[in-house]
């Protein structure tokens, strides 16, 4: 991790060089031949003719990295890929995104890579799960269906030829985030999985592990059928809205709030470590600060990191022991 | 800081109403606070203070001055804060630096240089020309948002939506060789963008100037493109908070620097400590940060002793042997300490970070010091409090000054040690 900037004493400095020491004994029985770093030269078989791709450059007839990472090979493709890359969305990625702006028939929502991802009007459910083309009373209305500031979980559907990413909310499952809190790591360390909503049943939470690093965890919410609650659901609108003063009765319970704030915290001390965040390391990290009875806020103290490291050691020489 | 969603919104607000915060905090609990002293070497005493993501740095700087003739035995002490563009988005500053990375100069037109009065033809083109005063000269130019997705995202909510960010344009001309007498520019408002699309039309601009000169110039034009106000407003809030909790009034009473410990003459020569602040990464509550990190500095200084020449009269200023290896420690026991209270809700929270202080609808700053006396208060927000709930408030920050400078005399110390080894 890049400069773990808290102040351990000298025990926990110990162990934590420990336990450092021995995820990177395990890590580097793997290939690390294929790693390269700026200015290394990349073998390669000049008999056939080599695509030059990202991160090399020819020098002296060598093929030479100008970045520090991976070399990867497809076909005739020489490129390097580097570890600790910004967020490179793929067809299918499912991420959290928040709008910035509403535009005609379409929402533009920030998802933490280079440019803004658009949603369009039609790749959206309508609030009455009705299939129909979207009129001009639809567009009119959209602010009824995501605001600015929003946080909404999607899919992405692809690139369009103007290079703009476009992507689609058409499940059940996609759409507005609320009563939660929303986090920022890195997205290299959210690896591409099957499954990426996760509902942590023993705890009544929702977690989001968004591909672009923006990760969702908040109350469970029940994915609603449009079609059935189509009337209910609109009175309990209008009658939520209404009462401003009656919001601390809407309030999360305690219990849940408890939750939340542990797995958010336990997603915190992951991504400052460096580690992957996967469901399984989460409900882990959780459920090692509720055995050992720290305190939701001590989990971002010096020893809950030293603890977590420790454990994240533990559980890959238990992998690599089954292997 | 990015906008937050209603949901968000509700969720913090729902957290402090019932003593749990977003990171598991209870109302009146800080983030764990770490302390770096000694990271400027060329200044008398530096420290960094993190809380969170909240990262500051202050120097102190310690030069020999007069007194004024109003405290004769008493030292001086300035405190400035900068807020660096860096730590945050609204703070992105004015300067052509950021300008280029956000807005393209698509055209800059060089119109005319024509003679008002002109009593010798004009001659040459371009840039230098010989005038005889006084001439004209027009400027255009025009600005275009040079963002990948080709849409203005100022600070703050874009552009020139929000009239408070819109850019204003700047003109700086330099001229080589004679300074024209008199020189008048005035700049025509630029075109309202229309807010529909957004900054596809480039702004364009047309300035105009009216030098009398009658010398050969060269004129070279810069053009500076701010954006706002950007931290410039933060910054000087800060410092005034921070002279009235620490420096107490005009008059000097209520202090929590001793200045009298700074005088070395009296009346002919003291020391004048310059305390700079430099907010690196702003998560809130940045007046605690530096306050706590003026504290450490200032705990970090050492002041040469200084050797005063027996035998100085009247009114010369007497010979001072500054000695370059001795050093005074600063006396820091009466230095202060700020909590910033901030109330959403009906509950008050103590530490916020940039989302919670979204939520605020007002806050209170008080210093304490050592022996539970105030030293110095600010208010800030736009609701109006009750006089009952403000002196909760100030005893709700009394009771938690307490831990916060036995916290925070620990970890000065735990850093003081770190340095020396």
């Amino acid at each position: 991790m890049r400069g773990l900037q808290i102040s351990l004493n000298q025990t926990q400095k110990i162990r934590f060089d420990r336990a450092l020491e021995k995820l990177e004994s395990l890590s580097s029985k793997s290939n690390s031949n294929a790693a390269v770093t700026v200015a290394d030269s990349i073998p390669v078989n000049f008999e056939d003719g080599v695509l030059k791709g990202h991160g090399t450059s020819e020098r002296d007839g060598e093929i030479v990295a100008t970045l520090c990472g991976v070399v990867e090979r497809v076909n005739k493709l020489v490129y390097v890929r580097t570890l600790r890359a910004r967020y490179k969305p793929e067809t299918g990625d499912i991420i959290v995104g928040r709008v910035i702006e509403v535009a005609p028939k379409r929402w533009r929502l920030e998802i933490n890579y280079s440019q803004d991802a658009v949603l369009m009007l039609s790749s959206m459910n309508l609030p009455d799960g009705i299939q129909r083309r979207r009129t001009a009373v639809d567009e009119l209305n959209m602010r009824s269906i995501f605001e600015e500031n929003d946080v909404i979980c999607a899919e992405v559907r692809g690139f369009q030829h103007d290079g703009n990413l476009q992507l689609q909310a058409r499940s059940q499952k996609y759409g507005k985030l609320e009563r939660g809190q929303l986090l920022t790591i890195p997205p290299y360390l959210v690896k591409r999985r099957k499954q990426h909503f996760h509902h942590l049943e023993k705890y009544g939470i929702d977690l989001v592990l968004g591909c672009n690093g923006f990760i969702w965890v908040g109350e469970h919410v029940e994915a609603k059928d449009n079609m059935v609650e189509d009337q209910m659901s609109k009175s309990e609108q209008q009658s939520s809205v209404s009462s401003l003063n009656e919001q601390e009765h809407n309030y999360i319970p305690l219990e849940t709030r408890q939750s939340i704030c542990r797995t958010a915290n336990a997603v915190r001390v992951l991504s400052v470590l460096g580690f992957n965040i996967s469901v399984e390391v989460i409900t882990q990290t959780v459920e090692l600060s509720s055995s050992l009875n720290i305190d939701i806020h001590d989990m971002l103290g010096a020893e809950f990191y030293v603890l977590v490291a420790e454990a994240e050691a533990d559980r890959r020489s238990l992998l690599t022991k089954k292997k | 800081m990015v906008g937050l969603s209603l949901g968000e919104k509700h969720f913090i607000q729902g957290g402090i109403a019932q003593d749990l915060r977003s990171d598991g905090r209870k109302r009146l609990s800080y983030r764990p606070i770490y302390v770096e002293t000694g990271v400027i070497p060329q200044a008398n005493g530096s420290a960094r203070v993190k809380m969170g993501a909240t990262e500051v740095i202050a120097s102190v700087k310690a030069e020999l001055g007069k007194p004024t003739s109003l405290h004769p035995d008493k030292g001086k002490v300035a405190i400035f804060v900068d807020c660096s563009p860096t730590a945050a988005p609204a703070f992105e500053l004015f300067g052509s630096a950021s300008a280029e990375r956000d807005w393209l100069l698509v055209a800059a037109e060089y119109k005319t240089l024509e003679a008002v009065s002109s009593s010798t033809a004009s001659e040459g083109s371009g840039y230098g020309c010989e005038y005889t005063a006084p001439f004209k000269m027009c400027f255009s130019f025009s600005i275009q948002s040079n963002k990948a997705d080709g849409h203005t995202r100022g600070p703050a909510n874009g552009g020139f939506n929000n009239a408070a960010h819109a850019p204003c344009l700047c003109f700086r001309a330099t001229t080589y060789g004679i300074l024209p007498d008199v020189s008048i520019w005035s700049l025509s408002a630029p075109q309202a963008s229309n807010s529909r699309t957004r900054s596809v039309n480039p702004i364009s601009c047309h300035m105009e100037s009216i030098c009398s000169t009658s010398k050969q110039t060269a004129i070279c034009c810069s053009i500076f493109i701010s954006y706002g106000r950007g931290g410039e407003e933060l910054s000087a809030e800060l410092s005034t908070s921070l002279q009235r909790c620490l420096l107490g009034g005009k008059s000097g009473a209520g202090a929590g620097i001793d200045l009298s410990s700074l005088s070395v003459v009296e009346g002919k020569m003291c020391w004048d400590l310059y305390i700079d602040g430099l907010v690196v990464c702003s998560d809130g509550n940045l007046l605690d940060a530096l306050g706590a990190a003026i504290k450490a500095a200032l705990t970090n200084t050492g002041i040469p002793r200084v050797q005063v020449a027996a035998g100085a009269t009247g009114d010369e200023q007497p010979e001072v042997d500054i000695s370059d290896e001795e050093f005074l420690q600063f006396d820091t026991s009466g230095v202060p300490v700020i909590i910033t209270l901030t109330k959403v809700g009906k509950h008050y929270i103590v530490d916020a970070t940039a989302e919670e202080e979204s939520q605020m609808s007002s806050a209170i700053s008080v210093s304490v010091n050592r022996h539970g006396h105030i030293c110095g208060m600010t208010k800030r927000g736009g609701a109006g409090l009750d006089p009952s709930v403000i002196l909760d408030m100030i005893s709700v920050a009394k009771h938690v000054s307490e831990q916060l400078i036995i916290k925070l005399d620990s970890e000065i110390a735990a850093a003081e040690a770190r340095e020396e080894e």
